[in-house]
């Protein structure tokens, strides 16, 4: 059977094909090939702790230290300003003992513009499902990894900010 | 505090070790947030040395963590803007879109003409953020949503010039 497929997207999400050809005929085979990939992309994003919607761009980067991560990122429009919505999942590495989850974490970019305001970047923190600024994000990662982390608050920032899979 | 051992953690020669993590952060995420705390110590320094400068150079292209290469360059801007430049630039050409994003807003910043300059080969780009920025520098139309499907790197901006 042969189907005509239609123009394709970055991501390979939901009913894409990866290659960037339009218009090209694709086999059954092929079409298998594709609904597995949906298949185990739904799977992927299913726990994720923020809907990653199928026009979503995927890139996934082994990183030296072991574990992979695979980066989602799509924009959408919020009270007329572009908000760019970022969610990676990183992999436990190969040498994590058995069991240790995946982790998630979420970034929003407020787009900005040269004449306007200033862009703004913002993690999320997952109890309150609001935004934590990226200085405050990076200011309790330094604390908690220098262990000078004195307020409960900022542990439980980064804690908070780190969504484990399954949850 | 101990300038050369910052910079042996950014750079990778030495590592921090964490006796209480209590799962606050995952294990492998450690070294990552390790060197951006050795950033945010060296920026903080009053009188940075040029090895201080050198090391945020280096991995504000060389680090593998996007969210390093952005912060070294951030970094290298509050130091020496001069020299800063130059890590900018190459930051435009960073396989991430958030280090370009931050690369082209900081150089509009510190340097407008050369942030025009490099706008004009960013109003391509594929990231909408980066494309988006670079367009309203060259003072072009604010670039549109793709339709879905549509992955030509300009083709924002042509829906845009053509309304």
């Amino acid at each position: 059977m042969l189907l005509a497929c239609p123009p394709t997207k970055k991501n390979n999400m939901p009913n894409e094909t990866s290659g960037g050809e339009k218009n090209r005929v694709i086999d059954k085979q092929e079409i298998d090939n594709i609904n597995q990939s949906y298949f185990e992309l739904t799977k992927e994003t299913e726990n994720a702790p923020i809907f990653i919607p199928a026009h979503a761009t995927r890139q996934e980067q082994i990183k030296s230290s072991g574990y992979r991560q695979i980066k989602y990122k799509w924009t959408v429009l919020i009270h007329g300003r572009k908000h760019t919505f970022e969610a990676r999942l990183h992999t436990a590495t190969l040498y994590a003992p058995v069991g240790t989850p995946s982790n998630w974490r979420i970034t929003r970019f407020v787009h900005g513009t040269p004449t306007g305001e200033a862009k703004i970047r913002i993690c999320s923190s997952r109890c309150t499902s609001q935004y934590v600024g990226v200085k405050e994000w990076h200011e309790a990662a330094r604390a908690f990894v220098q262990q000078t982390a004195t307020e409960k608050a900022q542990k439980n920032r980064l804690k908070r900010g780190h969504f484990k899979e399954n949850n | 505090m101990d300038v050369d051992r910052e910079i042996d953690y950014l750079v990778g020669y030495q590592y921090r070790t964490l006796s209480q993590n209590g799962h606050v952060i995952p294990e492998y995420l450690i070294p990552c947030y390790s060197r951006l705390a050795a950033i945010a110590n060296l920026v903080a320094l009053e009188n940075p040395t040029m090895k201080v400068i050198a090391a945020l150079l280096r991995v504000g292209v060389l680090d593998e963590e996007e969210d390093v290469r952005r912060e070294a360059l951030l970094g290298l801007v509050k130091l020496n803007p001069e020299i800063a430049k130059a890590a900018l630039v190459a930051g435009t050409y960073d396989a991430d879109y958030q280090v370009r994003a931050t690369a082209i807003e900081e150089l509009h910043r510190i340097d407008p003409n050369l942030a025009i300059e490099t706008a004009q080969r960013l109003k391509d780009d594929e990231d909408e953020m980066v494309r988006d920025y670079a367009a309203e520098l060259l003072g072009l139309p604010y670039t549109k949503s793709r339709p879905p499907g549509d992955q030509s790197p300009g083709s924002k901006l042509k829906s845009a010039k053509a309304d």
